[in-house]
């Protein structure tokens, strides 16, 4: 774990200093140090698996020679951090009510991550090797790399596994095989660190952009806007390429927007440039991103293309494209989309049809791409009011030339694909949405005219002392945290009926064979029994002893018998309606006990599907006593 | 001004409101995971039913593509079957189009020996749960 962790923080330590080495002297770094480190993690990850892609063919000595270069780099960058940007600043060390805006801000924000953490965790916890496309594409080539050896490019031309997409890019496959390959070993660990690394490094650089151009406030909501958006959370955990995009995305629109804010520009459009590049590395998404950001810059300079700041963008574009150019012309087949016969296809963008099955799918996944259980437009349209909207904001343009450019190339490729076109839509829309989701709430931030003091600060805040509203905050924070944590450590896993953790027990009653699925409704929680089942109580830290109490209620009226062991804890007719039932307090010791039900009557159909499940009797609301 | 400033305020409670609403939410559609032995992930399945014949193919030193074969080829987990099968034993290929190979794998789900169906080849390898490596005699 130490290791895999290593692996991957040490490629965030050379992108971070990178960025620092880049950064514009005309700040204090200290003050932008929030936004240069979330940079450093999508820099960091795309340049190492860069050098991995290149270096992974010399075989035993790949290792030594990536570690090598890793360190020199590192170092160099280090030395031209310090000579850069040494310089001495006064503090400013008077509490204000701003100030302690931000702790409440900061507050929110610590709150609404550490919900969200516990979410990853579990999304992890259950799917360790991720979702779908995770082992069918990016960790399946990872694997490729990783176990294939030096001939690991050969592997990925064989025609067998042409449906794993081997035209994709391989930052993500790439980063994962080169993190095996430093700790010497597979494990699920590291994909997981570079799935979720990139979506903390997503919500940190829009704080830590919006923070920098439009104040706290604006950084806190927006990151809050992030932060609770479920399928955000969700997939970030699941091992796909999509949060790495939208990351990069950001990252460049970012950079560009804070240019002309900065002294030293060129600087700024050079790693603008990089992660443009980076991001045409994540996934073929990312080449449209680059052409569509190319033609919103030519619109937005009005023509006037040849500038220092041009020339930095194209030198960092350049430099990133030398591994995709290098992948796309010696090792990825054509596209399967573009190399189906596209001649037969281009009448297909004339066909109304499929542009009212876009657009109304488009319409649906744009209110719903979220998961929200009340969607935040209304609350955004609402802030945006109340603070008014700012007709011109620089890099606000940007924006929204790159977003509406990148759901127009979206939708021209869905007009043309050799695939069903709802199936196609329906599989992947939401995904696409997502890459703009984080660009889109910066857009929002820019232009909304947030300004300073625009919340008036209580007054009993402003007449109390620093420690005191520190100390407040402290205690509510960690009060919530607690309050948080034990509500969500109350849940019940999916094979578990009922729970008991207290005073040091930890006892838990769980499926175990002869039961259909458990099912849930409100406040109920049941599950039906083939006929004859059993249920497992597990102990972890043994109490003396625990009662059950549950409710059950038959399909047709049936005797049902209840045993531990040869031990008959209950025996009763058990009818349609409800019964309530409480066994014996049985003595739990270490092994876990499992508790037999059986009825002396036959499943019956619960309709007339063909599908129908043939109940008996169901047990609700397990209770541990 | 005041109640411009009170508006404000109204309208950050809400959004911050809304933010936890959707959190807590997401929060009660995510339950714990359940434990190793009731995990039904279907990857963390494929890995443990394909690990000895991967520790088999690593043995063997058996690189390329080998034949494979399954029992339902139209089923409707056919697909997600044969993609996690390649995933645990990249980097040997699985070629499902070629039931000739000097090496067969078969992926069975009912477990029952199968090799009879496959003249001209012995079994290397079984799990006993439906995966068998099968070997082509050498031709005469």
């Amino acid at each position: 774990m130490i290791g895999s962790i290593a692996a991957v923080v040490s490629a965030w330590v050379l992108g971070t200093l990178l960025v620092a080495a880049l950064w514009p002297t005309s700040r204090r770094l200290r003050d932008d140090m929030a936004l240069v480190a979330s940079l450093g993690w999508g820099f960091g990850l795309g340049l190492t698996s860069a050098t991995w892609f290149f270096l992974s063919r010399l075989g035993s000595s790949a290792v030594a020679a990536e570690l090598v270069l890793e360190l020199v780099v590192t170092g160099g960058l280090l030395i031209a951090v310090r000579k850069r940007h040494f310089q001495r600043h006064e503090t400013d060390g008077t509490p204000s009510t701003e100030g302690i805006a931000r702790w409440i801000y900061t507050s929110l924000l610590a709150q609404a991550a550490l919900v969200a953490s516990i979410v990853v965790f579990r999304v992890h916890a259950a799917a360790p090797h991720g979702a779908w496309d995770a082992w069918a594409i990016w960790n399946m080539r990872a694997r490729f790399i990783f176990r294939g050896g030096t001939s690991w490019t050969e592997l990925l031309e064989f025609p067998q596994v042409a449906w794993s997409h081997l035209d994709y890019p391989l930052l993500v496959s790439a980063s994962i095989a080169r993190g095996w390959s430093l700790v010497g070993t597979e494990n699920t660990t590291i994909p997981a660190l570079v799935s979720v690394g990139f979506g903390i490094a997503c919500v940190f650089l829009l704080v830590a952009l919006v923070a920098r151009l439009r104040g706290a406030l604006a950084a806190c909501l927006s990151g809050l806007m992030l932060l609770s958006t479920p399928f955000f959370i969700t997939f970030s955990a699941q091992q796909h390429a999509d949060i790495p995009l939208a990351c990069f995305i950001l990252t460049t629109v970012g950079l560009l927007t804070l240019a002309p804010n900065a002294r030293d520009g060129w600087q700024l459009h050079a790693l603008a440039g990089f992660a443009a590049g980076l991001a045409a590395w994540t996934k073929n998404e990312g080449l449209l991103f680059v052409a569509v950001l190319l033609l919103a810059v030519t619109i937005l300079r009005r023509g006037r293309v040849i500038s220092p700041q041009a020339v930095a963008f194209a030198g960092g574009l350049a430099l990133a494209a030398i591994p995709v150019a290098m992948f796309k012309v010696f090792h990825a087949p054509a596209n399967d989309i573009v190399s189906a016969t596209l001649a037969e296809r281009w009448a297909l963008l004339l066909d109304y049809s499929r542009h009212a099955t876009i657009l109304a799918t488009l319409g649906r996944d744009l209110l719903g791409f979220g998961e929200w259980r009340l969607a935040p437009y209304w609350p955004m349209a609402v802030l945006s009011l109340a603070f008014g909207v700012r007709r011109h904001a620089d890099g606000g343009s940007l924006v929204v030339i790159v977003t509406l450019g990148m759901l127009l190339g979206y939708c021209a490729v869905y007009l043309v694909t050799p695939w069903e076109l709802q199936a196609h839509l329906d599989t992947s829309l939401v995904r696409l949405i997502l890459h703009l989701w984080p660009t889109a709430l910066l857009g929002w931030c820019l232009y909304t005219a947030w300004g300073p003091g625009a919340i008036a600060t209580p007054i009993f805040i402003v007449t109390r002392s620093k420690r005191q509203i520190g100390g407040t905050l402290i205690a509510l924070n960690l009060a919530l945290a607690l309050a948080t944590l034990t509500a969500l450590g109350g849940q019940l896993a999916p094979h578990e009926l009922a729970a008991r953790a207290r005073w040091g027990a930890d006892v838990r009653v769980t499926l175990g064979d002869g039961w259909f699925q458990r099912e849930s409704h409100g406040s109920d929680t049941w599950v039906w029994s083939r006929g004859e089942s059993v249920l497992h109580v597990e102990v972890a830290r043994p109490p003396a002893e625990a009662a059950l109490t549950f409710s059950m209620r038959a399909i047709v009226p049936q005797t049902v018998t209840v045993s531990l062991g040869d031990e008959v804890l209950w025996r009763g007719v058990v009818p349609e309606y409800f019964i309530h039932v409480r066994l014996p307090a049985v003595p739990l010791a270490t092994t876990p006990g499992s508790i037999s039900f059986r009825s002396d009557t036959l499943g019956r159909r619960e309709s007339a599907e063909s599908n129908a499940r043939e109940l008996t009797f169901a047990v609700y609301n397990v209770k541990l006593r | 001004m005041r109640r411009l400033v009170f508006f404000r305020l109204a309208a950050v409670c809400v959004a911050v409101a809304i933010a936890a609403v959707n959190l807590s939410d997401l929060c009660f559609r995510v339950p714990p995971a359940a434990s190793s032995a009731h995990n039904s992930d279907l990857a963390l399945a494929a890995e443990a039913r394909f690990a000895g014949l991967a520790r088999k193919l690593a043995e063997l030193q058996l690189t390329g593509a080998i034949g494979y074969i399954q029992d339902d080829p139209r089923g409707n987990d056919a697909t997600p079957r044969r993609y996690l099968a390649q995933y645990t034993l990249a980097p040997v290929i699985l070629d499902s189009n070629n039931p000739s190979a000097p090496w067969l794998l078969l992926d069975f789900k009912d477990g029952a020996a199968r090799e009879t169906e496959f003249e001209g080849y012995s079994v290397r390898w079984t799990s006993g749960d439906g995966v068998l490596l099968l070997q082509r005699h050498p031709s005469p």
